[in-house]
């Protein structure tokens, strides 16, 4: 059942990312009450922790979970119930405290915590399948009180998240801009827990799935468990490299032995090359010689003993097997310096299966796997082609999502509720309010029709745009299920002329004028100020002095502006006289240029990247704007290795105006070039 | 202030209140100032209840007129980032100097395994109001409340009208039922004009029924 169920989401996470969105299906939802009630219930934090926790340890969060987990926090004295509040309504909790949850009360092995900025941070935990719990406000309104929320969606647009706060919370979804903004108010407060939800690893990849103290190496498409800490470093395995994955890849790739022998190794350089001598045992008989491929194969291999140079095999060794050549040791991850095979430069490399070679597709899959925080060799196309057998097929998302042994075949789920009875891809339990409509699921569109298409509990919420006609400025917006027609709510100003322009029965209304007055004294259109009274345009009722400044390319305010600071909707900005989203799309060049002899970097949109002594960055507003905001990071390194780098030493100059700051955003030691002039939406 | 109170008494008993919406059978909600005038009058912040016009202070910001006890501190920010479905101004007043963080989530701690030297700075025994206003972003002037909860605090279930002592031509309610997160022990929506405030109480302090009288007046004098 439940290998059925992850069978589904991964489809559907396929799909999301396909349609540009990445959402993780399948973290079960809670609200914050019961217990409690939602009179002065601070739960929000809490219960956010409950849905990762139950996500992560694959249990079902329930109120009982929730007083369980409150039960705990009072007697940890993490929190102290409120006066005059019912006992189980929590108190207020700060990310740390959610933290110490995750890593107390779970536990779940590792989290991040921060306060960045970084709308790429949480694009990239999603993609690992992990929620992101978020401070942020009520209703996502950065104006009411602080709450805390899981994202578990993202895209250009839109953050899908599960908020505690309310009875039909989960999946729901808001603009980024608004996101953003209410982020800002809890000065970004993120929490993650370290994991990776892929379901495949290539032969010798060290993973630890979390809440787990079991570190296990992959070989064969089967789990060998490394029993202790002695072992581990016996075989020369590396700390860093253990990557912490969700423990629903046991269901995936089977436990199939253990590693328990601590070998004893020598390493012997004989006439320029290198071999490994290898007993069970250092009193054992039974012995075996490996020849490294190359230097660099022995150095992948990072094994504590020092080479031993000897002139010929010595005697202990000479009545050993004689195993096969070693390669790249399985796992170690390889960057080219140059265009290796065609992949390109940059491309990177993972070794597996003693001599093979994969590149991954995409950065996406190398970040999804887990990988971006492992170190990796820097070589030259000579040293690796010295160190490797062949080139393997690229790693694609498909081969890290899904699982090679087969068990995740559809065979019909008996939760009425897990089934997906319109072929939607959603069912009533992925949130499908009608799930015997096809048109009906939480990624549809909302329709003016009276139905709630989109499944967010509200029926043609937000059908409403501007409309023009010549009777003025409007609002076209959808009512009982029926568009309204053209509203007029800015009429145009009635002139002169024999016609009823602003439509309200009357012509030329307004325009007898008394004898003996002065026409500077008139208020023609009604508004409150005549010409005399600083009256910019007598003829449009919008136009007066200190009247708001509206959106329609007339000085409302009669400051000689027009629509300055006009209010519009989120994601438009005013242009030409109208509401509008803004396709940010004009040229930006910038260049890039480090000294002679020192190699220039630049890295921007999501994740792209220039290499070279002058950079010519060719870019547009969009995507600068993939970030979240305008910006892109650079910096001078000595040389491919990084061993020393100085951003200040680079010049820039870009064809629009610019601020260079220190890595406020990135790294510390990198340099950043924001663009004041360009608004992300 | 007293003066008006017992108006607001004799209007109640008299059976004047208005009746714009459904209005509330249960009299405590807005009714909580009369019964608690015998109580006692300890508290964490000095009131000179005997002196009102010493009590209380005038905060005069550019835009709000109101009172607030004396020593007490207040904040008048704007929505630099105003978005649809969010107040244009938050005012916020408070018996303490430290910072008074509403609803449930408190600042984050720094995440260096340094703690944040703001964390000391947060109070955690207060009374604070706070008043969300929301102005200038659409015409609020025919606005219903329900259009108005619907589009602002789609969690609000039902209220019930009821008239601010003192001011009968306010339109003001109270709201009774939610199936969301509803902070506040004290939560009163006014609409006036083209502008909508959302007044509410938050007070850790243990007399809460001081903390509520202060409340009451705190709205009453607000310059709407």
């Amino acid at each position: 059942m439940k290998a059925i169920v992850w069978y589904l989401l991964l489809m559907s996470l396929v799909w999301e990312l396909r349609a540009q969105e990445i959402l993780i299906e399948g973290v079960n939802f809670k609200t914050q009450s019961p217990p409690g009630d939602w009179q002065g219930n601070m739960n929000c934090g809490p219960t956010s922790a409950l849905i990762l926790g139950s996500y992560y340890t694959g249990v079902e969060p329930t109120a009982s979970g929730l007083i369980q987990l409150l039960d705990w926090m009072y007697e940890q004295q993490i929190i102290v119930p409120q006066n005059d509040a019912e006992y189980y309504d929590g108190n207020v909790t700060s990310v740390s405290q959610l933290e110490k949850i995750l890593l107390e009360y779970f536990p779940l092995g590792e989290t991040i915590r921060q306060n960045k900025k970084d709308l790429d941070f949480i694009r990239k935990q999603l993609l690992k399948q992990n929620p992101v719990i978020v401070g942020v406000n009520i209703n996502m309104n950065a104006t009411q009180f602080g709450h805390f929320m899981v994202v578990v969606g993202l895209s250009e647009t839109q953050v899908t998240v599960h908020d505690p706060g309310k009875t039909l919370g989960a999946y729901r979804k808001y603009s980024l801009a608004q996101f953003q903004a209410s982020w800002a108010t809890s000065n970004h407060a993120t929490l993650v827990v370290r994991s990776n939800g892929v379901l495949w690893y290539p032969d010798g990849a060290l993973i630890q799935p979390v809440g787990s103290n079991k570190v296990y190496v992959v070989s064969d498409g089967g789990l060998l468990w490394i029993k202790d800490e002695a072992v581990f470093n016996a075989m020369s395995f590396d700390w860093q490299k253990i990557i912490p994955v969700h423990r629903r890849i046991l269901d995936c790739l089977s436990e199939v032995g253990t590693v328990d022998w601590q070998p004893y190794r020598e390493v012997w350089q004989i006439s320029g090359k290198y071999f490994l001598f290898e007993k069970t045992s250092q009193n054992a008989s039974n012995c075996a010689i490996y020849q490294f491929a190359s230097k660099t194969a022995l150095d992948s291999w990072q094994l504590k003993q020092s080479t031993m140079t000897l002139s010929s095999v010595p005697s202990y060794g000479q009545g050993c097997d004689r195993g096969a050549m070693l390669y790249l040791h399985n796992g170690t991850l390889v960057k080219s310096t140059t265009d290796l095979n065609g992949y390109g430069v940059g491309a990177i490399f993972v070794a597996t299966g003693n001599g093979e070679l994969r590149a991954f597709d995409s950065w996406d899959t190398f970040v999804m796997m887990g990988y971006e925080n492992l170190p990796l060799m820097m070589l030259s196309e000579s040293a690796i082609l010295s160190a490797i057998k062949t080139f393997g097929n690229p790693i694609t998302q498909n081969d890290a999502l899904f699982c090679l042994t087969g068990i995740y075949e559809i065979q019909g789920a008996s939760d009425p509720a897990e089934v997906d009875n319109d072929n939607d891809g959603f069912s009533v339990a992925a949130g499908d309010c009608d799930d015997s409509n096809l048109a009906i699921n939480p990624f549809a569109e909302e329709l003016c029709d009276s139905v709630d298409n989109n499944c967010n509990g509200e029926e043609d919420e937000g059908l409403v745009f501007d409309c023009f006609m010549d009777c003025g400025r409007g609002i076209h917006y959808c009512e009982d299920g029926y568009w309204n027609g053209c509203e007029i709510i800015e009429p145009v100003a009635e002139i002169e002329d024999g016609i009823d322009n602003d439509c309200d029965g009357l012509i030329d209304e307004g325009f007898v004028i008394p004898e003996d007055t002065d026409s500077l004294d008139v208020d023609n259109d009604e508004d409150g100020f005549s010409i005399s009274q600083g009256d910019c345009d007598n003829w449009e009722p919008t136009a007066y002095p200190d009247a708001p400044e509206l959106c329609d390319d007339l000085d409302n305010d009669c400051d000689f502006e027009i629509d300055e600071q006009a209010i519009c909707s989120a994601g438009k900005t005013c242009l030409s006289g109208k509401c509008q989203i803004v396709e940010a799309a004009s040229q930006i060049n910038c260049q890039v240029t480090c000294p002679e002899g020192m190699l220039g970097f630049v890295w921007w949109d999501i994740d792209k990247t220039l290499t070279g002594n002058q950079i010519n960055l060719q870019t547009s507003e969009t995507e600068l704007c993939q970030r979240g905001e305008a910006w892109f990071d650079f910096n001078c390194a000595c040389d491919l290795n990084w061993s020393c780098f100085n951003w200040q030493e680079a010049t820039v100059q870009c064809n629009v105006a610019i601020e260079i700051k220190a890595g406020l955003v990135d790294s510390s030691g990198e340099g950043e070039v924001w663009f004041p002039g360009v608004a992300c939406y | 202030m007293k003066a008006l109170l017992v108006l607001f008494a004799v209007l109640s008993l008299s059976g004047c209140l208005p009746s714009p919406l459904a209005v509330s059978e249960d009299h405590s909600l807005p009714d909580v100032t009369s019964a608690q005038e015998g109580e006692d009058d300890t508290f964490d912040f000095m009131i000179q209840k005997d002196n009102a016009s010493s009590a209380w202070e005038l905060a005069q910001d550019e835009l709000f007129s109101f009172s607030l006890p004396v020593n007490w501190f207040y904040e008048v920010e704007q929505n630099q980032n105003l978005l649809p479905r969010s107040a244009s101004y938050v005012i916020k007043v408070k018996d303490t100097a430290e910072q008074v963080i509403l609803g449930a989530v408190s600042l984050a701690d720094s995440s260096d395994d340094v703690q944040d030297p703001n964390a000391e700075k947060i109070a955690t025994e207060y009374t604070a109001f706070n008043v969300l206003v929301y102005s200038g972003e659409v015409d609020f002037t025919d606005l219903s409340w329900t259009d108005f909860f619907v589009d602002y605090y789609p969690e609000v279930l039902t209220f019930e009208s009821f008239v601010l002592a003192g001011k009968p031509e306010v339109n003001a309610v109270v709201v009774t039922k939610t199936d969301g997160m509803w902070l506040g022990s004290k939560r009163v929506f006014v609409h006036v004009k083209d502008s909508f405030y959302d007044f509410s109480l938050h007070t850790t302090r243990p007399n809460q029924a001081k903390a509520e009288e202060l409340f009451w007046d705190f709205v009453q004098n607000f310059k709407l």
